[in-house]
C-alpha cells in the first residue's frame, strides 16, 4: 500500500457518515415538491378523467336509454299512423264503391229510372276514345295508389 | 368521582343494596350471553344469506339467470300485412288492415266474474262465454275478442284488467261488399285464403311474418337496448285484377234485376275483352228465396261462370256452322230444304216452332236458330269433324285461367255418341260447358278466327313497388278469318231479325246468338222441365271490343232471346259507354237497333229489363198470383217438345 492509498484509508475510517452527522434544527432535506405535485395532478387528473368518463358512460346510457324509449315512441306513433291510414282507405273505398254510390244517392231521393233513353250521336259527333273522362289505371296510378307502386 | 360512586349506594334503600350486591355480575354475564346468542345469530344469519348469495351467485347463477331471462324475454310476432286486390283501375277490391285482438291469460285473472262482466260490457261476446273462457284452468291464452275497431280495444285498455293483453292482426275488408265476391273468395279466420283469388295467389298475397326478440318488464314494455333479433315481415304482393269495378256492378245489378223480374233460380254474366281475353265481369246471381230477394253470390260460394257446367243449347250451333264453313262443306247463302222435324237415330228432333218445309240457307238456319237445318248442316260435317272443331274451340278442357275448381266440362269421344249424338251435340245437348268456355268460342269468332285466352291477373304489385305485368296469352287459329267474317255476318243477323233482336243496342252493330236448353236432371237420364236461358254475343260487329254471356237459371219466359238478351244488351251498352267505343258506321238502309226493334214489336216482346218501380210491379203481380209463378208456365217445354228424355227442344 502506498502512502496516498493509507492516508485515504486514514481518512474513510476517520471521517464521520452522513447519518452520524448532527443535522442542525433548523435545517431538513427539502422534500422533492415536483414530483409530489405531478403525482397529485396525475392522480387529479385520473380520478377526473375516471369520473369524467363515468359519467359520460352514464350519460351515454342514459341517452341510449331515453334514445330508445324515443324510438320505441316513434314506432308507436308511425304503428297509429299506419293505422289510421289504413282506416281512411278502408272508409274511402268504402264511400266510393258502386254500391254505397247508389245508396248515397237513393238517399238523397234519386230513383232508378223504369226506362233509359239514350240520345243516339251520329258517327261524326261521337266521342273520342282519347277523350274519355272515365280514369284508367294508366292515367291515375300514381295519383290514386301512389304509395303502392309507381308505375302502372 | 370515586366519591359519589361510594356514596351512590348508600342512598339506594336495603333491598336494592342486597338485589346490586348480586345485579353486576349477573347483568354482565346476562348481557354477554345475550351478545354471544345475538352474534351467535348473526353469524349463523350471515352464514345463510352468504351461503344462498354463493348458492345464487356462483352455483346457480346461470339457472336463475336464465330464469330471469326466459320471464323477460318475449317474441313479438311481426305479421306481414295481406297484398291488396286492385281491379284493372286501381280501386280497392281488397285490403287488409291492421287491428288488435284482445286475449287474456287465465292465470292471472283474479276474478272471472267480475272481469267478464267489464269486457262483456266493451267488447261484443257474451258474458258467459266470456266468464267460462277467464275461468280455463291451465290455459295461458285466450281470445277475448279478435281484431276489433280502434275504440273498442282503447276502451278495453281503459278497463286495465291485469291478464289481459293485446295482439295486432289483420283484418280482410271488402269495401264494395259482394261485388265479384266469387271471385275474389275469403279469408279465413287465420288469414288463409279460404276460396276464389284470395286461395288461388294465397301464397304471394300473403307475404311473409316476422317477429322480434325482446325483454321486457312486469307492464309488457320492451326494456331498452334488450332486442336480441329481428326478422323484418314481408308485406304481401298486390293483385291487380282484370276486373272493372264499374262493370262488374253494372252486370250484377243487371243480372239481379232480371232474375227477380223472371223469378229465375239464378243468374250468371260475363264481359270479356276481345282485344286482351281479359275478364272485365263475372257475376253470380242468386235466385229469390223465402228470405231474401235476388242478390249477388257471397264469397263462400263457386265462381259459377267458371266452375258449373250446363248443356249451351242453341249458342253451340255457331261451332257446328262455323266449322262447317270453314271446311267448305257450306257456304252462308247455302240453301237446305228444312222440316220442322228430323229423326236421327231413334229420337225425333224438331225446331222449337212448326212450320212447313222451307228453303233457308245457313244464314236463315242460324238466324231462325233451327234445331233441324243445324243438324242437317252437322251431318253434312261429320261427327268427327264436328268433334275436332268442339275441342278447337276450347270444349273439354279448362280455360286459361286456372281458376280453382274451375270446370273442363264434359264432351264425349265421337266413338262414343249414341245413335243421337250427331243430332244432338251441334244444338248443344250431350255436351256441357262452362259459360266462360261459351264466351270464348264468341271471343274466338270476334278474333277474326284466333283464340284469345281469358285473363283475370293482369299485374302483380311487389313489397317494393315493382309491377310485374302478366302476359296476354297467345292464341291460336281454329277457323279462317273469312269463317269468322262470315260467321259474324250471320250472327248480326240474329239481331237484326232473329231470335235476339233484344239484344240490340243503339249506335251500335250487335253480333250473338240465343240459346234455351232444357234442364239435365241431376244423376237421372233425361231432362226436367226447367231451362236455362242464355245470348252470348259481341259488339261492335266491324270492330269487336267486347263479349258478353248471360245465363239464366230457370227463368219464366224461358227463352234466351227473351231474358237474357235484354240483360246482355243493358251489359254491353254500359261497357261500351265506359270504354268510350265510338258507334258504328251508318250503313245504306235501316240501322240494326231500328230493325230489332221493328222485330221486336212484331212478336210483342218488351225488350227492357225492369228496374226500379216496373221491376217491383212484376214482383208483386208474381206474389199476388195463385201459383206465385207469374203469368206465363212454370217452364215446361212449350206443345212442340221433343221425345221425352231426348234434348231436342226448345232451343232458341
Amino acid at each position: 500500500m502506498s502512502a496516498s492509498a493509507a492516508r485515504r484509508a486514514v481518512r474513510t475510517a476517520t471521517a464521520p457518515s452522513a447519518t452520524e452527522r448532527v443535522r442542525p434544527p433548523h435545517l431538513r432535506s427539502a422534500p422533492d415538491l415536483g414530483r409530489r405535485r405531478r403525482l397529485r395532478a396525475a392522480l387529479v387528473a385520473g380520478v377526473t378523467v375516471a369520473v369524467a368518463s363515468l359519467f359520460l358512460m352514464v350519460a351515454c346510457s342514459v341517452l341510449i336509454a331515453q334514445g330508445q324509449f324515443e324510438r320505441a315512441r316513434l314506432v308507436e306513433r308511425q304503428e297509429a299512423a299506419q293505422r289510421r291510414y289504413e282506416g281512411l282507405r278502408l272508409d274511402v273505398a268504402e264511400r266510393s264503391s258502386p254500391d254505397a254510390i247508389v245508396s248515397a244517392a237513393t238517399r238523397l231521393g234519386m230513383i232508378v229510372p223504369d226506362q233509359v233513353d239514350y240520345v243516339e250521336a251520329s258517327v261524326a259527333a261521337s266521342p273520342d276514345p282519347s277523350d274519355r273522362t272515365a280514369t284508367t289505371l294508366d292515367e291515375s296510378w300514381g295519383e290514386v295508389k301512389a304509395s303502392l307502386g309507381s308505375e302502372p | 368521582m370515586a366519591q359519589s360512586r361510594s356514596t351512590r349506594p348508600s342512598q339506594r334503600p336495603r333491598s336494592a343494596q342486597r338485589r346490586g350486591a348480586h345485579a353486576g355480575p349477573d347483568l354482565a354475564r346476562r348481557a354477554r350471553n345475550r351478545m354471544r346468542a345475538i352474534a351467535g345469530i348473526m353469524t349463523v344469519l350471515f352464514c345463510a344469506i352468504s351461503g344462498r348469495l354463493v348458492q345464487v351467485q356462483a352455483v346457480g347463477a346461470d339457472w336463475y339467470a336464465n330464469k330471469g331471462l326466459r320471464q323477460r324475454l318475449a317474441t313479438v310476432p311481426l305479421p306481414a300485412e295481406r297484398g291488396s286486390i286492385f281491379d284493372r283501375d286501381g280501386r280497392d277490391l281488397a285490403i287488409s288492415v291492421q287491428r288488435e285482438t284482445v286475449w287474456a291469460d287465465p292465470a292471472l285473472i283474479v276474478d272471472p266474474v267480475a272481469a267478464a262482466a267489464k269486457l262483456a260490457a266493451v267488447v261484443d261476446v257474451d258474458q258467459g262465454t266470456l266468464v267460462r273462457r277467464l275461468s280455463e284452468s291451465g290455459k295461458r291464452f285466450v281470445y277475448i275478442a279478435r281484431t276489433v275497431e280502434d275504440s273498442v280495444a282503447e276502451a278495453v285498455r281503459a278497463l286495465a284488467i291485469p291478464g289481459v293483453g293485446f295482439l295486432p292482426e289483420s283484418k280482410r275488408y271488402y269495401p264494395a261488399g259482394t261485388l265479384a265476391a266469387p271471385v275474389l273468395g275469403e279469408v279465413g279466420g287465420e288469414a288463409a285464403g279460404l276460396g276464389g283469388l284470395e286461395y288461388m295467389y294465397d301464397d304471394i298475397l300473403a307475404g311473409k311474418d316476422g317477429e322480434i326478440e325482446v325483454e321486457r318488464d312486469l307492464r309488457k314494455m320492451q326494456i331498452p337496448r334488450t332486442e336480441r333479433r329481428r326478422v323484418v315481415a314481408e308485406r304481401g304482393t298486390d293483385l291487380v285484377l282484370t276486373i272493372d269495378e264499374a262493370l262488374q256492378y253494372q252486370a250484377e245489378s243487371a243480372l239481379i234485376d232480371q232474375v227477380e223480374a223472371t223469378g229465375a233460380k239464378g243468374g250468371l254474366a260475363v264481359v270479356v275483352d276481345v282485344q286482351t281475353g281479359d275478364l272485365l265481369a263475372a257475376a253470380t246471381v242468386d235466385g229469390a228465396s223465402n228470405e231474401a230477394p235476388a242478390h249477388a253470390a257471397g264469397p263462400e260460394e263457386n265462381n259459377r261462370p267458371l266452375t258449373d257446367v250446363y248443356e249451351p243449347g242453341s249458342t253451340n250451333k255457331v261451332i257446328a256452322i262455323s266449322a262447317a264453313l270453314d271446311a267448305g262443306v257450306v257456304g252462308p247463302w247455302t240453301e237446305f230444304d228444312v222440316p220442322d222435324w228430323i229423326r236421327v237415330g231413334d229420337a225425333t228432333f224438331t225446331d222449337n216452332e212448326g212450320h212447313p218445309q222451307m228453303r233457308w240457307s245457313t244464314t236463315d238456319i242460324l238466324r231462325e236458330s233451327s234445331n233441324v237445318g243445324t243438324i242437317q248442316i252437322a251431318q253434312a260435317l261429320g261427327k268427327d269433324r264436328l268433334d275436332g272443331a268442339l275441342r278447337a274451340f276450347g270444349l273439354g278442357e279448362p280455360t286459361a285461367l286456372d281458376f280453382p275448381g274451375q270446370a273442363a266440362g264434359i264432351l264425349l269421344d265421337p266413338a262414343d255418341y249414341y245413335s243421337t249424338g250427331i243430332g244432338a251435340v251441334p244444338i248443344g245437348y250431350g255436351v256441357a260447358v262452362s259459360l266462360l268456355q261459351m264466351t270464348d268460342v264468341f271471343v274466338t269468332i270476334a278474333n277474326r278466327g284466333v283464340t284469345q285466352p281469358p285473363r283475370l291477373l293482369a299485374s302483380t304489385i311487389e313489397a317494393d313497388g315493382k309491377r310485374r305485368t302478366e302476359p296476354i296469352g297467345t292464341g291460336k287459329r281454329v277457323v279462317g278469318a273469312e269463317t269468322a267474317a262470315a260467321v259474324t255476318e250471320m250472327l248480326t243477323e240474329v239481331v237484326s231479325g232473329g231470335t235476339g233482336a233484344c239484344a240490340a243496342i243503339p249506335g251500335y252493330v250487335v253480333a250473338g246468338k240465343t240459346g234455351t236448353s232444357r234442364k239435365h236432371v241431376e244423376g237421372v237420364a233425361g231432362y226436367s222441365g226447367g231451362h236455362m236461358a242464355s245470348f252470348i254475343g259481341f259488339a261492335p260487329a266491324e270492330d269487336p271490343r267486347f263479349a258478353v254471356a248471360v245465363l239464366l237459371d230457370d227463368p219464366v219466359p224461358i227463352y234466351g232471346g227473351r231474358v237474357a238478351a235484354p240483360v246482355f244488351a243493358e251489359i254491353m251498352r254500359s261497357a261500351l259507354r265506359l270504354e268510350g267505343v265510338q258507334p258504328s258506321p251508318l250503313t245504306a238502309g235501316p240501322p240494326q237497333w231500328e230493325q230489332a226493334a221493328e222485330a221486336a214489336r212484331e212478336d210483342v216482346v218488351d225488350c227492357a229489363v225492369p228496374h226500379g218501380s216496373a221491376l217491383e210491379a212484376i214482383v208483386a203481380e208474381r206474389a199476388a198470383s195463385p201459383a206465385g209463378g207469374g203469368g206465363e208456365s212454370s217452364g215446361e217445354a212449350p206443345a212442340r217438345a221433343g221425345t221425352l228424355g231426348d234434348p231436342t227442344s226448345p232451343t232458341g
